[in-house]
């Protein structure tokens, strides 16, 4: 996508006004604590998504970008607050100007802008990812697979593939449930059917038979085949469709219907089974571990169905339904016993939930014929003890609470002597009805049953397309479903090898044959590895703080690869790996540099040592780095580019400061010396507790240098080499003559030349030696502008091939001619 | 690297992948390409489809809920 060229910082953070220079290549920014740093980081943020991550994210409560993002002398004035920030595009080969200011952050100023520019400064914008903080990339390795999902989705931009998997689910899930009810209310319309037409197979053949018996008593002709469309009355007069008076026949036939019911629920075979039924709920009940599981899991069984939506149907917070769907799933397994006790007594319960339902259709036809009766009988007790049914069969359908379904079991044969005695009365009446003519009853026959057909055609078509919509939205789902799990366990799979790849890099030296498990689930994303062999645990488990860095920075890594391919040319990496011990941190250093030699990284780092390493690796050239030497809320971070170890000791010689100086000196000495020991496999005595000292390190590092150039001019020699053999040769000998003249050899008997006493001399006496020892450890780098990297031997380990630099500049063969 | 997969110039649209394979695998699993056609428009066009919209292009040649 993008490099960085140049910055400039205008009253922004903890910055008044600070330019850098980034030369399109890999920076370095080094100070302690609290001098700055994090303020050009934010200020790059800032420029190219005009937001700052940590002003914006959690617990960043009363802070916003608009009041906190300027210099806070500046706080009233957002318009000061700017940054002016140059980058290059190669994939378009152009260099571009991004000026934002505080005061309207959405709108920055772009030169040259284009369709093009606009494109990949967009794509940009989406990707603050770019910056990484040592908080972040924890994040990737030791959080909980829940916040780590969260994490990676948002970084492979996620959020909407599971917006649409949550809605899509929704409607699926509703669509579902709305089959059942259907399916109840079209199976009561046929039993009312079935009435009517007084059969009670239902078939069309049957049917038909019927039908055609009354057709023939008027005759109209016989139906031969039943449509979609077909009239049971097809031939009666239109006046005729609706009956005004009762009909006799359905009339006696649906009171009889009632009473069966009636006479069923009240068997002496239904009051066994219901003691049956009393008594497994009141062992239930009876067994306080158990009635809490059946509670609770029933509870836990509602609480899934409600959790499709995005948040609480309660008190509307927000939550991520996949994670808490899987929470409960989880919580039900301890209610395993519960769930099958529930489930069994459930199942026996079903029949008598779905008798009360056909009393009270049953009820429902017989009450009408009240109303129609000359006098008309007052059938309101009918109509009171529906209401008790209802209620009856909603407590004995929910289950819980129990007391509520104990006392609907316990009442479930009560039906009250008003109601006998109303249905006494209404038959008493109806059976006193002269017996309609054949003719009439054909015809009552005919026009009830057209109209219950009617009824169950409409409940069918509704019911049809109800399975159909639930079907569709169901298959839609699990496609949508299937496809995710399957994209998502491929992008998983990639990144595990990348990131296997990269931490086995890093850790060569003691992890060769490490592995990694990324284990995708609904919600969350495992992450385990392996521990020397021993099995796989979670990152945090028995790695060090500092391996746990390594595996954040190489998962981050990976997911950007993946994510951004070749057009991951830029990232900043905000004081990460502080826990990273040196030795790896080379490693590190060579990760960035040949893993990903096409990304600018921006570092910063409170630790001048790393500085140090990430130099001397050829990761940051010498002239790519910025040192804050301390902060003030005036004047904000004092900085000089470049820092110059010489210059700065020459400085505190000028100021008659030797104290500082030799301190410098030594330590810088010491640093630099165990980079070369390292670097040229010098041999130094072992110590068990690490702790060397410029004694001994500097001698043997002068020593194996020496040693090289002096194999290097012989193996040119053997090579017939002549020029080149001679050009090592006085390499050699310049070198040798600064060993001379650092009287190195003599620290061990001349007590007064030693680094211990160099604080003690006066700066004219100091000054020469510094010249020395800056002389002797320039000839250990490469001069070349680009490189400026110390030189290596090459291979690390076995026969030495060559002595090197990072540019390849300086190729030394050390084999001579067989 | 030594990943099978080579390096593109782009910048993987993650969501925009899964997306058209979805409508891709819709046809599969036989539903209609009526219903693939209107869907396609809202998943693709829209930033984040409501439940509405996703519902009238589910059910606009049944039936509306």
């Amino acid at each position: 996508m993008i490099r960085v060229k140049k910055i400039e910082i205008l009253e922004f953070r903890g910055i008044r006004k600070l330019v850098i220079d980034f030369k399109n290549q890999n920076f370095a920014i080094c100070g302690r604590n609290g001098t700055g740093k994090s303020g050009v980081v934010d200020a790059l943020e800032f420029a190219l998504t005009g937001n700052i991550s940590r002003l914006s994210g959690s617990g960043t409560g009363g802070i916003s970008l608009k009041d906190h993002a300027p210099h806070v002398d500046s706080r009233n004035d957002p318009d000061k607050a700017r940054i002016i920030l140059t980058i290059s595009i190669p994939s378009l080969n152009k260099d571009v100007v991004i000026e934002r200011t505080v005061k309207d952050p959405s709108n920055p100023k772009i030169t040259p802008s284009n369709p093009d520019i606009l494109k990949i400064l967009n794509e940009v914008a989406t990707h603050p990812e770019f910056a990484l903080s040592r908080r972040e990339l924890i994040k990737y390795a030791i959080s909980a697979p829940g916040d780590r999902a969260k994490e990676v989705q948002a970084l492979l931009r996620l959020d909407k593939v599971e917006d649409l998997r949550t809605v899509l689910q929704k409607i699926a899930n509703a669509n579902k449930k709305e089959v059942p009810p259907l399916k109840r209310e079209k199976d009561d319309a046929q039993k009312q059917l079935l009435l009517a037409l007084e059969i009670t197979e239902f078939n069309q053949a049957k049917l038909l038979e019927a039908v055609n018996v009354r057709r023939t008593v008027l005759d109209l002709g016989a139906i031969i085949t039943l449509t979609p469309t077909t009239s049971l009355r097809d031939g009666l007069a239109a006046g005729a469709s609706k009956i005004i008076h009762i009909p006799k026949v359905q009339a006696l036939a649906d009171i009889k219907k009632l009473r069966d019911l009636i006479s069923s629920i009240t068997s002496a075979e239904t009051a066994t089974q219901l003691l049956a039924l009393r008594e497994k709920l009141n062992t239930l009940n009876s067994d306080p571990a158990i009635l809490a599981g059946v509670t609770r899991e029933k509870f836990l069984r509602s609480a899934i169905q409600l959790v499709d939506a995005e948040s609480c149907p309660v008190c509307d917070t927000a939550w991520n339904p996949a994670e808490l769907k899987q929470l409960i799933e989880g919580k039900l397994k301890t209610f395993d016993a519960a769930t099958a006790k529930r489930a069994e007594i459930e199942k026996e319960l079903e029949p008598f939930s779905e008798n009360l339902q056909e009393l009270h259709v049953a009820l429902t036809s017989v009450e009408g014929y009240g109303a129609l009766l000359k006098p008309v009988i007052d059938t309101k007790e009918i109509k009171n003890f529906k209401g008790v049914i209802q209620k009856k069969k909603g407590h004995i359908q929910s289950f819980l609470p129990l007391p509520e379904t104990m006392s609907a079991i316990d009442t479930y044969s009560v039906i009250p002597e008003s109601v006998i005695g109303l249905v006494d009365a209404i038959e008493k009446a109806v059976t006193a009805i002269p017996d309609p003519t054949k003719q009439d009853a054909a015809r009552d026959y005919l026009t009830i049953s057209q109209e219950r057909l009617e009824a169950y055609r409409a409940i069918s078509l509704r019911h049809k397309q109800a399975e159909e919509r639930a079907e569709l939205t169901t298959k839609v789902f699990d496609t949508y479903a299937k496809v995710t799990t399957e994209f998502l366990n491929g992008i998983y799979k990639e990144v595990e090898k990348d990131f296997t790849e990269l931490y086995r890099f890093i850790n060569k030296d003691d992890e060769g044959g490490f592995t990694a498990q990324l284990t995708p689930s609904i919600g969350k994303l495992g992450f385990n590895v392996d521990f020397y062999g021993r099995g796989y645990f979670p990152p945090g488990a028995y790695h060090s703080e500092g391996h746990q860095d390594g595996m954040g920075l190489c998962l981050y890594l990976a997911l950007m690869k993946h994510l951004l391919g070749k057009a991951f040319t830029f990232a900043v990496l905000d004081d990460v790996l502080m826990s990273v011990d040196s030795g790896h941190r080379r490693e590190v250093c060579n990760l960035l540099k040949e893993k990903f030699p096409d990304t600018q990284f921006i570092l910063t780092t409170h630790d001048e040592v790393w500085l140090k390493h990430m130099k001397t690796a050829g990761l940051i050239p010498n002239t790519s780095s910025m040192y804050f030497k301390k902060w003030d809320v005036d004047h904000g971070p004092s900085e000089w580019n470049d820092r110059n170890i010489w210059d700065e000791i020459d400085e505190d010689i000028k100021n008659n400061d030797i104290h500082s100086a030799a301190s410098l000196l030594r330590h810088y000495l010491e640093f630099v010396s165990s980079e070369i020991c390292h670097r040229l496999r010098a041999k130094v005595e072992f110590r068990g507790d690490a702790q060397f000292q410029l004694g001994d390190l500097l001698p043997p590092a002068t020593s194996q240098f020496s040693k090289l150039l002096g194999e290097g001019e012989k193996a040119a020699t053997s090579w017939g080499k002549t020029a080149e053999a001679a050009a090592i040769k006085k390499r050699k000998d310049d070198f040798d003559a600064l060993v001379t003249q650092s009287q190195l050899e003599n620290w061990q008997t001349n007590s007064a030349i030693h680094y211990n006493q160099w604080m003690n001399l006066g700066a004219s006496d100091f000054a020469p030696v510094v010249s020395v020892f800056r002389k002797l450890i320039e000839s250990f780098f490469c001069v070349e502008a680009n490189c400026v990297a110390l030189f290596h031997v090459v291979p690390e380990r076995g026969q030495r091939e060559s002595l090197k630099c990072a540019c390849g500049t300086i190729n030394i063969n050390l084999q001579k001619k067989p | 690297m030594s990943s099978e997969k080579p390096l593109t110039n782009e910048v993987q649209d993650v969501p925009q992948k899964i997306f058209e394979k979805f409508l891709e695998e819709l046809k599969n699993v036989e539903v209609s390409s009526d219903v693939v056609d209107r869907l396609k428009v809202v998943i693709l066009s829209e930033d984040t489809p409501s439940e509405q919209t996703l519902k009238t292009a589910l059910f606009s040649d049944t039936q509306s809920l």
